[in-house]
């Protein structure tokens, strides 16, 4: 037979996407922000980024015996966004071990994708952090030099810990940062993607950025505001890891309600905790409340009755 | 009826209280951040157990059933005050390491449970040979626990350096999320482990 | 009856061995225990000052400070067991200040900073930046001790913190005079008064118009620290320090080096 029949009972709906084919425009997406990184911070970003993806889709390939490496494509997709969350050139035995751990620990032990709790590649962040924290929060930050593929590169602190950025640079990216998180601009043009493919939904990144803008301008006024949001990984938590489709309520009042949590963790951490950053433990505890934030926003069956106590 | 041999090879295997019965997941999970500090646990849990069952196993005829809890608690609680004052006086280091943890045991499981479960319905020798097992096996896992969030969360095997100069430890295995960690994976193993070998 | 009757027996027959062998093991080892605690505490003494004998304490505003004297009797220098403010809490440690006034050692025990950041302040640069500073130096951020980069808030809050403790001990223990902090604004002539001070990145320069023993107006003439965030500063101080005639203010929390600058820029005016 040259063309498949398909039998089944209603809806006839079918839709083009399979996991492959979002996963690649989850790649496609996250093109500009990889080219800006370096750009900003040359070969090193290179390099991180590589180790990140081969690691992570060699981690996969072994846990699931398969010869197929690039597979369906999410172990790709998983690297590279940890390496994203990453400074621009840790030593290379933490960018592997980061993949290793979300692969393995953040994805497969949990019976592979689609059944993983917790966003892999912040699994893979959080390990390290806690582990390395000196090696990726520490005094590791670069000047970003545009253009320097090989250039000398010192240290600065970044802009969440010392506050000093222009809004500007912040928008450009041309910051000390995390290898995605510095560019504002090349996050909008690659959600923008995203959202033209239907992939994420306004309403998790919109609770996400509206509640870190709200929080930042009552702690410091509308200035203050705008640079919660364009400093640190809160456009790439908001855009690129908060909107993961496994790891995120599927409701629409659960997408509101698990954005405006991440944002509200997020700012907690970053006026009150110990660390400069709080995108990541915000994301990751926002994931573990999902199931619970479906089940409470259910929307009622079509004729359903409310249940009575007499 | 099992043997003696049977009774206490189930606490080390078949009912291992951490990997088997899951009891005792306070400590467990606590105070495994080192081997000595995992086996220095085990050991002082089992000398409780030792005394808790023996003394209670002998006592079973004597204690009746309605006020059988409360007097179970003041046994257990005289020996775990023994131990700390006895450990705070010989071992410091030790006492002070595993800290709060110590007076806990009187709330653990494994001990209250073994009493309970085993020490008020069997004979003084088989109480004691069950007490033997299941401290045995409290201590070996809580120690395997330990050299492996010790190896590496600190790069020691029982406080001797083997990992080198240029390991740098990872961290998180020395704090709860670890502890957490670690404990997941070696349940995946041991019951893989288990199912592998055939014991039920 | 009976039954409740044999209960309570033998529960008080067990509660009494329990009892009675529980005081046998405590009247063994207690003594061992308080003997090892008195030595551990002289051996910590000891790392300091290696030829200490006794020691006395005396607690002033909720920290303890241990006076330590030699064989003879005598006064050998203090260990302060004080905290400081760091960036995930209280910071808690031991200070060692000798007769002279000059820091011999400390030991940095409890604390919540960042690990591989702020725990900076636990490591030899840190240290030995810290030993061997004198009661006469400033001791202030920026000026002769330098914050670590990265961790500005957990090695400034150290070394903020190490001014206060030293004027403590001078104070009470060497009969060091201090200079407060504090200004006596009875004293002060009405009049415009101009002063400079270090801020976060940058020297703030305000303008304090004092009449009738009054402040009554700052100004900020010039600065160049971080704008949004020492906006902040700038907008919360001024009442405060007007509205209290005091320069003992709660700095504005995100923007503590800037709020920090503008009271010493206005101590410098009125002094």
């Amino acid at each position: 037979m040259e063309r498949k029949l398909v039998v089944s009972s209603s809806p006839h709906l079918k839709s083009p996407d399979d996991i492959q084919s979002i996963m690649v425009d989850v790649l496609v997406a996250l093109f500009p922000v990889a080219l800006m990184a370096v750009f900003l911070f040359g070969y090193r970003a290179l390099i991180t980024m590589i180790i990140a993806m081969v690691v992570a889709m060699a981690t996969e390939a072994i846990i699931l015996r398969k010869g197929n490496f690039f597979g369906d494509g999410s172990a790709a997709v998983t690297g590279l966004l940890l390496a994203m969350t990453l400074p621009p050139a840790p030593p290379w035995w933490v960018v592997a071990i980061g993949s290793v751990v979300a692969i393995a620990i953040g994805k497969q032990i949990y019976g592979g994708l689609g059944n993983n709790i917790f966003n892999p590649a912040l699994v893979g962040r959080a390990v390290l952090v806690v582990s390395w924290g000196g090696h990726i929060a520490g005094n590791v930050w670069l000047k970003p030099v545009p253009f320097g593929f090989t250039a000398d590169m010192v240290t600065q602190a970044s802009p969440l810990a010392a506050y000093n950025a222009s809004l500007g640079d912040l928008f450009l990216g041309t910051v000390p940062g995390s290898l995605g998180e510095t560019s504002a601009l090349a996050l909008i043009i690659g959600a923008i993607w995203l959202f033209y493919r239907g992939h994420i939904d306004w309403r998790i990144p919109g609770g996400f950025i509206g509640v870190v803008f709200i929080l930042g301008l009552i702690s410091g006024g509308f200035s203050m505001g705008l640079y919660h949001i364009l400093a640190g990984g809160v456009l790439l938590g908001a855009l690129f890891m908060a909107t993961d489709m496994v790891t995120s309520p599927v409701t629409a009042t659960g997408k509101i309600i698990f954005g405006v949590g991440c944002g509200v963790v997020t700012m907690v951490i970053r006026l009150f905790g110990s660390l400069p950053e709080g995108v990541t433990f915000g994301i990751l505890l926002m994931n573990g409340l999902t199931p619970l934030i479906d089940n409470l926003t259910l929307p009622k069956k079509f004729g359903e009755v409310k249940k009575s106590n007499a | 009826m099992s043997t003696l041999a049977q009774e206490f090879s189930k606490g080390i295997f078949k009912e291992n209280p951490i990997f088997r019965l899951l009891l005792g997941m306070c400590p467990t999970l606590a105070v495994s951040i080192t081997a000595i500090n995992g086996f220095g646990m085990g050991v002082a849990a089992l000398f409780v157990l030792l005394g808790s069952n023996l003394v209670i196993a002998a006592l079973r005829n004597f204690i009746p059933s309605k006020v059988r809890i409360p007097a179970y608690i003041l046994i257990i609680a005289t020996f775990v005050t023994i131990v700390d004052m006895v450990l705070n006086a010989f071992t410091p280091d030790l006492h002070k390491a595993l800290g709060i943890f110590i007076p806990l045991i009187v709330v653990n499981c494994i001990i209250l449970g073994r009493a309970e479960a085993f020490a008020r319905k069997n004979s003084v020798a088989r109480s004691v040979i069950d007490a033997l097992g299941m401290g045995v096996g409290f201590t070996l896992s809580l120690t395997i626990l330990g050299i492996i969030r010790e190896l590496f969360g600190k790069g020691s095997i029982f406080g001797v350096g083997v990992m080198g100069s240029a390991f740098e430890p990872m961290g998180i295995l020395a704090t709860a999320p670890g502890a957490f960690i670690t404990l997941g994976i070696m349940l995946g193993f041991v019951n893989f482990m288990f199912k592998r070998l055939g014991i039920e | 009856m009976r039954n409740a009757l044999r209960m309570a027996l033998t529960l008080l027959i067990i509660g009494a061995i329990c009892g009675g062998l529980l005081s046998v093991v405590n009247g063994i080892t207690a003594p061992i225990i308080k003997d090892r605690a008195d030595q551990q505490f002289l051996q910590a003494l000891e790392g300091f000052f290696p030829d200490v004998a006794k020691f006395e304490v005396q607690d002033i505003n909720g920290e303890e400070f241990y006076s330590c004297y030699d064989a003879a009797g005598k006064f050998m220098g203090v260990v302060g067991k004080v905290k400081a403010k760091g960036y995930g809490g209280d910071i808690a440690y031991d200070l060692a200040v000798n007769d002279t006034g000059d820091i011999i050692g400390m030991r940095i025990g409890a604390h919540n900073e960042t690990p591989g950041i702020g725990d900076v302040i636990n490591k030899d640069p840190f240290l030995q930046k810290i030993i061997g500073l004198k009661f006469t130096d400033p001791i202030s951020a920026g000026v002769d001790v330098d914050t670590t980069s990265g961790a500005t808030v957990s090695t400034g809050g150290m070394i903020s913190s190490i001014r206060r403790v030293m004027n403590v001990i001078g104070e009470n223990f060497l009969g060091m005079e201090v200079e407060k902090a504090e200004i006596d604004l009875t004293k002060v002539a009405d009049g415009t008064y101009t002063g400079k001070a270090r801020g976060f990145k940058s020297d703030i320069t305000v303008q304090v118009v004092v009449s009738g023993g009054k402040i009554t107006q700052i100004e900020i003439v010039s600065h160049d620290d971080t704008p949004g965030i020492s906006d902040n500063a700038i907008k919360g101080m001024i009442p405060k320090i007007i509205e209290a005639q005091s320069l003992e203010v709660d700095m504005v929390s995100g923007a503590t080096l800037t709020s920090q600058g503008i009271v010493n820029a206005v101590f410098e005016a009125l002094k």
